[in-house]
């Protein structure tokens, strides 16, 4: 029974060893096939790329804008359910989601936010017809390239603003206002 | 043989089981604070009628998804689950239902993980990974924060358990540095020191501004800086002769991330618990081999 034991524990113990130890061969980082089901399943990803990048952004703010049939505009807050105002810098899980929605590779994700907006500005107010997402983001680098992030720290040494207001519309879209989405 | 012995030593040696209470009550304490953090967003990032879109959030997950959030995606069910696993923390941190606890606790991280991918922060990993090594490790249950502390309460027998668990807690320390490190050195801002001056101009930056442009040649230091203390802690917090030295640089380290950086106190507050695999109390030594100790068999079965 006791040998059992230990060897039941040194088995486990070495394949969890054995997964957290591949967190070191950077040069496949994400596993693939069975390995990175078992991961995802148990949570077990070894992922820690922390700030190997550098940050750009300073600000972002996200508004809903829909205008009603008269072509009058109404703000609201991007945040569901009841189009909340959100504030990305102060919660730093929303700055995440909205980052990841609104950058490629979110689409899969946007799409249904998009459709989800839809129907909660037709709950909100029957007269309102399209809509669009507006972001705000106060960047260092906007075109985030290379030659833009070398001359970054010049710019701001000869006077220059560290940061510039990026606006990105993202619409506009029709507002369901059947509640069928 | 040899390699038999070897094994031996590393996974099943004696430790005192206080280490893992230690450790059991810290996990307890920084989940709680992560639910703290979780709670005003419960409703926007878990519940149906949120932002994310429950049924994108199970396919993008190529593994089982097993979230909670799935099936109890109302309001009121999400916050009765919050609830639920902040009392999780308080029992576990207790000692009482130990393994259930962190049983719960473990499927509350992964359920808020699967379910809200895209805004899932480094700390949500860390806590998950630590709650599936401990959920098949000793916990020193018999040890509470009250009879932990010296001439408080009546502290029950001591007992050894096998140390697979601070070991796989060591070695998750050692992959989190180092990984993170030899990603930061393929980069080319890190490879030149300037990243330090562009963290310091983001939104991360707790004191953003054109000051960091005086201050580039110091910033760079920092920034190499960051990279060896990040490569030293956990060697140092391996060697004991060392350990008081690892704790200090670590500790300071992540007092300093939380200082300088903004949202990201919880990441250190982990990270500083995870030391504790390291470390344990200092009043006791046992030499024993889980093949010589009672306790230890007992502690199989």
């Amino acid at each position: 029974m006791k040998t059992r034991c230990g060897i039941l524990i040194v088995a486990f113990a070495s394949l969890c060893a054995a997964n957290i130890l591949s967190g070191l061969a950077t040069l496949t980082p994400h596993a693939t096939g069975w390995l990175a089901d078992v991961r995802k399943t148990t949570g077990t990803e070894q992922n820690w790329s922390m700030f190997h990048s550098i940050p750009r952004v300073q600000r972002l703010q996200v508004a809903v804008v829909a205008i009603d049939r008269e072509g009058n505009p109404h703000k609201f807050g991007p945040g569901l359910p009841g189009l909340k105002d959100i504030q990305p810098h102060e919660k730093i899980r929303y700055y995440y989601t909205f980052e990841r929605l609104f950058t490629p590779g979110g689409e899969a994700y946007r799409k249904p936010y998009i459709k989800a907006l839809a129907q909660a500005l037709g709950k909100k107010d029957p007269r309102l017809v399209e809509f669009s997402i507006h972001l705000r983001i106060t960047t260092t680098h906007p075109k985030n390239t290379p030659q833009e992030i070398s001359l970054l720290l010049d710019r701001i040494r000869k006077g220059g603003k560290p940061a510039v207001e990026q606006q990105g519309i993202f619409g506009p879209f029709p507002v369901k206002n059947d509640g069928t989405g | 043989m040899a390699l038999v012995e070897l094994y031996r030593m590393i996974w099943l040696k004696a430790v005192d089981e206080r280490r893992y209470a230690l450790l059991r009550i810290a996990f307890a304490a920084v989940t709680l604070i992560h639910i703290a953090h979780l709670w005003p967003y419960r409703i926007s990032l878990l519940c149906s009628d949120g932002i994310i879109d429950p049924l994108v959030a199970s396919s993008s997950n190529s593994g089982l998804y097993l979230s909670i959030f799935a099936p109890l995606n109302s309001p009121l069910a999400v916050t009765i689950i919050f609830l639920t696993a902040a009392s999780a923390t308080l029992l576990l941190a207790w000692g009482k239902l130990t393994r259930l606890m962190l049983g719960v606790l473990f499927l509350f991280l992964l359920s808020v993980m699967q379910r809200a991918p895209i805004s899932a922060s480094g700390w949500d990993y860390i806590l998950i990974n630590l709650s599936f090594i401990l959920l098949f490790s000793p916990l020193g249950e018999k040890w509470n924060p009250h009879n932990l502390l010296p001439g408080r309460g009546k502290p029950p027998e001591d007992q050894s358990v096998p140390r697979y668990g601070l070991v796989l807690i060591q070695l998750q320390v050692f992959v989190i540095y180092w990984q993170t490190v030899m990603l930061k050195i393929d980069n080319y801002y890190w490879q030149t020191g300037d990243f330090m001056t562009y963290f310091m101009l983001s939104h991360h930056s707790r004191f953003p501004g054109t000051w960091v442009i005086n201050w580039q040649g110091m910033l760079d230091m920092l920034t190499y800086l960051t990279l060896l203390v990040e490569l030293a802690i956990p060697i140092l917090l391996w060697i004991p002769k060392t350990r008081r030295a690892g704790l200090l640089l670590g500790i300071g380290f992540h007092l300093g991330i939380a200082i300088f950086g903004v949202n990201l106190s919880i990441f250190s507050l982990v990270m500083i618990s995870t030391f504790l695999a390291f470390t344990g109390p200092c009043c006791r030594h046992p030499k024993q081999d889980m093949k010589s100790t009672p306790e230890l068999q007992e502690s199989c079965r």
